[in-house]
């Protein structure tokens, strides 16, 4: 264990991920992991780790970390004031300052050979509503699992790719169980509307604003729920499960995003609009 | 012809469905069928999980092949599982301690004109199937609940619940693993451990689990 950063603020949040925790759903664990898996393979690659390596997930702005000692960071995914997609030699003493919100929501900032963190169910990744770890605090001091300076070659072609994150992002959509239910009106509302981020929305849920969409009548038992659903809550507002999202749920399931989807649509920022389209079979 | 509904729900994951209502037949064949996803789960099944009634499986997410095994061998696999007898199917029975002193217990008492410890009584004197595990992980939804305990949840839900406490709503009794927000009434209280990441089996119960309440005095715990 090598000790890295220090934690001075976590801002709107730091926690360590990993590809998650497959094979609980059914005793109600979330299979959680990172937000945007491509950014977080990136910000391994660059570093020249494994893919599955711990990263630590920053979400929106506000973190900062002091430097416990010399070594190198990648960072991936949100822009938060340092070039996604890049690797930067940092040294003892000096302060890491993410205020400044550019694009995306969540970063990944990879250690060589990845973080060392407490795993639960065989992962790491952070779920704190499920109680499986919690997120960093001011004060806590973090480490690699190798010495910092030695870093493995980078294993992408060409780094320096920032995140393209287009003013409205696009996704297409999946019928979801419930889809045949809702009348005509309020599916193609559904696909009429620019829809935007809540301020609300977290690892558990992307909620949106923009419509009331007519839900059908009479109600859903509880019945188990994808990553990537689009459910219509009762005031008819779509809320997209995210990773750490309930296992189960009993609102109309209007939809279901694929993981590529679910990862664009994770990355936009409250505040910023999606557009649904019919998925093409 | 099939009273089942099989629908797909995005390229990988199917969704089975016995009935929207909550009748011991259509838990049992669910139940069936999550049972034998427990001991003979078809390598193409990479997750389940259960709703009422219903359950989710989802296949790797590798293309085509995947694709077409659930929508050419599933239906059949499922047929059969879920016409399984329940008696075959449930083998693991779980007594659960429960000290009675719920903050909810008395309110319980008066709204279904028993006495407290005709409360009691109901709530113990039956076995309960585990339908599903879900919102927090290790929290069972156990059924049926005798029905002159059905009460609707709290009006305002609390905003701390205690973790083991033993809970009632509507025809569902239920457990809370750990400490979280929650509206059922609190009739009391266990020891037992719902969920502990560091056991070599993290979850004490399993969907279709036999369960039974036995009444403990604080003293005996």
């Amino acid at each position: 264990m090598f000790e890295f950063l220090e934690v001075i603020s976590p801002g709107c949040g730091v926690s360590f991920q990993d590809a998650g925790r497959p094979g609980w759903k059914r005793f109600g664990v979330p299979p959680g992991g990172w937000m945007d898996p491509g950014a977080a393979a990136l910000a391994n690659a660059l570093i020249g780790n494994p893919a599955g390596a711990v990263v630590i997930e920053l979400a929106l702005q506000g973190a900062r970390f002091r430097v416990l000692s010399d070594g190198w960071l990648s960072m991936a995914g949100a822009s938060m004031g340092w070039m996604p997609g890049t690797v930067r030699k940092v040294s003892r003493g000096e302060e890491l300052s993410f205020m400044r919100h550019e694009s995306g929501v969540y970063a990944y900032l990879a250690a060589p050979g990845g973080w060392a963190a407490p795993e639960y169910l065989g992962s790491a990744a952070v779920s704190a509503r499920s109680g499986l770890g919690s997120g960093l605090s001011a004060g806590e001091v973090i480490s690699g699992r190798t010495d910092p300076t030695l870093r493995g070659p980078e294993r992408v072609a060409r780094a320096g790719q920032p995140a393209v994150h287009p003013p409205t992002t696009e996704a297409c959509v999946w019928p979801g169980p419930q889809w045949i239910e809702f009348s005509a009106a309020a599916r193609s509302a559904f696909f009429a509307t620019e829809w935007r981020v809540s301020a609300r929305s977290d690892r558990m849920g992307l909620r949106l604003d923009g419509a009331s969409i007519e839900v059908p009548a009479g109600t859903t038992l509880s019945e188990p729920v994808l990553v990537g659903t689009v459910q219509i809550t009762g005031g008819g507002q779509p809320v997209v499960t995210m990773r750490d999202g309930p296992t189960v749920g009993g609102y109309p399931k209007m939809g279901w995003l694929d993981e590529d989807a679910c990862c664009r649509v994770a990355q936009v920022p409250p505040g910023g609009t999606l557009r649904f389209k019919p998925f093409n079979q | 012809m099939r009273d089942w509904t099989f629908q797909s729900y995005g390229p990988h994951a199917w969704l089975v469905r016995f009935g929207r209502d909550l009748s011991e037949e259509t838990m049992r064949r669910a139940l069936a069928v999550a049972r034998e996803l427990e001991e003979r789960r078809p390598e193409a099944v990479r997750e389940f999980t259960m709703g009422y009634g219903s359950v989710l499986l989802e296949c790797a997410d590798d293309g085509e092949a995947a694709a077409r095994w659930g929508q050419r061998v599933l239906p059949g696999l499922i047929e059969a599982w879920s016409s399984l007898e329940l008696e075959t199917v449930v083998t693991r029975s779980v007594e659960i301690p429960v000290i009675y002193d719920g903050e909810d217990l008395g309110e319980v008492a008066r709204r279904t004109g028993l006495g407290v410890e005709e409360v009691i009584k109901c709530h113990s004197g039956r076995d309960y199937r585990v339908w599903m595990l879900g919102f927090a992980p290790g929290f069972p939804y156990l059924g049926v609940l005798d029905e002159v305990l059905h009460l609707p949840r709290r009006a305002s839900p609390r905003a701390r619940i205690a973790a083991g406490s033993v809970a009632i709503a509507g025809a569902q009794t239920g457990i809370y693993p750990s400490e979280s927000a929650g509206g059922w009434h609190i009739l009391g209280r266990t020891v037992r451990r719902m969920f502990d990441p560091e056991r070599a089996e993290p979850f004490l119960l399993r969907p279709g689990d036999s369960v039974r309440f036995v009444p403990v005095e604080l003293d005996d715990v």
